[in-house]
């Protein structure tokens, strides 16, 4: 009871005479103008027919249409298949840097800032970059590739409606672990070293330490990562299409992809609005589930 | 934990081996970014280029409006950085003074505004700027990193003011400071390895942005760097050598972040990043 009573006071405290409300209202303003109206406008506009001509309300028929649209099929699939194999290989070699990088040895912090570079880059320039690397005719991987016998003729990653998809996940890869390793390798420190020696006075060799300590240690960081990572591939846009534009024969197209076509090529900005919001409503969902679980299980 | 010469080596080549992962595609940008172009066609493929020349380099600031491009860049990031540190860091201040429930709801925030895609955001965006006659003006780009980036910038700061102590508030306003007073003269000079960090978290999302600046800026001479070089690739008069060279040119404000910032890099995307 008495503990209320302090916290009042102090909410009271700094907002009453104090200008406390100002230092607030700026942002307050901003985000209403630039985040909560046009979340607003553009829910509001998956429920019209809203294109050039003009809008009319018609309801549900927007969401109705789309899930029952076959053409959707294909997009969503690509969709999950790039963010479940993005995260999982950024997750992998994330940890795998990491690991390497949490030992004490010199010029630590120079392969730490060199293997952070994929990630800063701005996603267009990697996605020129990785075109010029995977053309068919004088890319340096068709090049490499071929002189080590690993291929007997040219592919076209990008143009191979078969190799296209796992082309631009590669990329994503690429650029994403950084962000991965960052995370565990803060977490990999703070590990209190008494729990590896007592391993080892144990007998424990180093597999399974990393089994037995390392991972449960990073539960909690791992599952901020992994799920930041994954929302990021869900809704990917810049990567897919600089790099492919969604083509070739639509192997590559995600809901990202989708929206913006259906949008601004096609001008349907009801159905465009509408899968947009079906993306966002796809996340919050498996966010919660996501979140519920990693509560439930402790971290 | 003292390691072996063998182990040492061993940890060694495989920092090398990853390093060489991670910058295989810059470096095969330099190297093409520095042959002539018939050499660029050239199979098979060389690693030194035979000539190195710099013309590249020389030639994209004629073909396209290159510098422009980057100036507008350069404006809409620094004003976005500005803009989302004066204002979040005074939010920041508010909610680092608040206590325990708020933070449940601010990280949830957060979360959520990450889930929003960018393709849901365009089309009011568009209108909305179109209404306010901001269509091709900076303000319109810097308000639309704004809403990417404070929510983010709010929770980085507000995380780092919670670790100042409440007492030296209330000393300072003992002896006679306003709020406005403690804050900025005392708050923010203490945090202000926190600002840069946050500021160029702020700053590399905002030079990285693609969508925003395509949708909102039609006009050819308010592009950003991002957007006028992806309208370059596949350009008939533009070769891969003078598009590497203009990739290179992309990533320059990185890079000297890097050399310079580098410590205040890693803390800000640790932070940025670990929402916890």
């Amino acid at each position: 009871m008495k503990n209320k009573s302090i916290k009042k006071n102090y909410i009271k405290d700094f907002f009453s005479g104090n200008n406390g409300w100002l230092f607030l209202i700026p942002s307050i303003l901003i985000l209403f103008l630039v985040m909560y109206y046009p979340i607003t406008y553009a829910i509001g506009t998956s429920f019209t027919n809203m294109s050039i001509e003009g809008a009319n309300f018609v309801g549900l028929s927007n969401y109705i249409e789309v899930f029952k649209d076959q053409t959707i099929i294909r997009p969503l699939f690509n969709t999950v298949i790039y963010t479940i194999f993005s995260v999982f290989f950024q997750l992998v070699l994330g940890f795998f840097a990491a690991y390497y990088l949490n030992f004490k040895i010199k010029g630590r912090t120079i392969f730490r800032t060199l293997l952070l570079i994929p990630w800063l880059i701005p996603p267009v320039v990697t996605a020129m970059t990785w075109q010029w690397i995977y053309d068919s005719h004088f890319g340096v991987l068709n090049s490499l590739l071929f002189e080590f016998h690993l291929i007997k003729v040219y592919l076209s990653w990008l143009g191979d409606p078969k190799l296209a998809l796992a082309s631009v996940i590669f990329v994503n890869i690429w650029r994403g672990y950084p962000f991965m390793m960052i995370m565990i390798l803060a977490g990999l420190q703070a590990i209190p070293r008494e729990q590896y020696e007592a391993a080892n006075i144990d007998g424990a060799n180093n597999i399974k330490q990393v089994i037995f300590i390392t991972i449960p240690n990073l539960k909690y960081i791992l599952s901020v990562a992994v799920l930041l990572t994954s929302i990021w591939s869900f809704k990917d846009f810049d990567l897919v299409k600089i790099l492919t534009s969604g083509g070739p024969a639509g192997s590559t197209e995600v809901l990202s992809t989708i929206v913006y076509h259906t949008s601004f090529k096609y001008f349907d900005f009801g159905r465009g609005s509408t899968i947009a919001v079906y993306i966002l409503m796809i996340l919050l969902v498996l966010s919660s589930i996501y979140l519920k679980a990693s509560k439930r299980q402790g971290t | 934990m003292n390691l072996s010469l063998k182990s040492k080596i061993f940890i060694y080549i495989i920092l090398i081996f990853l390093s060489f992962y991670a910058l295989f595609p810059v470096l095969w940008m330099i190297i093409t970014s520095l042959k002539y172009s018939d050499e660029v066609f050239k199979i098979p493929i060389t690693w030194i280029p035979e000539r190195i020349t710099f013309t590249n380099y020389l030639n994209i600031w004629k073909i396209q409006p290159l510098g422009r491009y980057f100036l507008n860049s350069i404006i809409a990031s620094v004003s976005t950085v500005i803009l989302t540190i004066i204002v979040g860091s005074m939010a920041a201040y508010a909610f680092a003074r608040f206590r325990l429930k708020i933070k449940e709801l601010i990280l949830s925030i957060i979360l959520i505004t990450q889930m929003i895609p960018g393709v849901l955001l365009i089309i009011p965006y568009f209108n909305l700027m179109r209404y306010l006659n901001l269509l091709n003006s900076y303000p319109a780009l810097i308000l639309a990193y704004t809403a990417g980036t404070l929510p983010v910038v709010i929770w980085m700061l507000r995380g780092y003011f919670s670790s100042i102590p409440k007492e030296i508030d209330d000393a300072a306003s003992i002896d006679g400071c306003s709020r406005f007073g403690v804050f900025f003269r005392i708050i923010l000079p203490l945090s202000i390895p926190s600002l840069i960090s946050t500021g160029i978290f702020v700053f590399l999302v905002s030079w990285s942005e693609y969508l925003f600046p395509l949708v909102l800026m039609t006009n050819k001479k308010m592009f950003v760097l991002t957007v006028g070089i992806s309208s370059l690739i596949g350009q008939y008069r533009i070769s891969w050598n003078e598009l590497m060279a203009a990739g290179i040119i992309a990533i320059l404000p990185i890079v000297l972040i890097f050399v310079f910032l580098d410590r205040f890099l890693i803390e800000g995307l640790t932070r940025g990043a670990t929402i916890e």
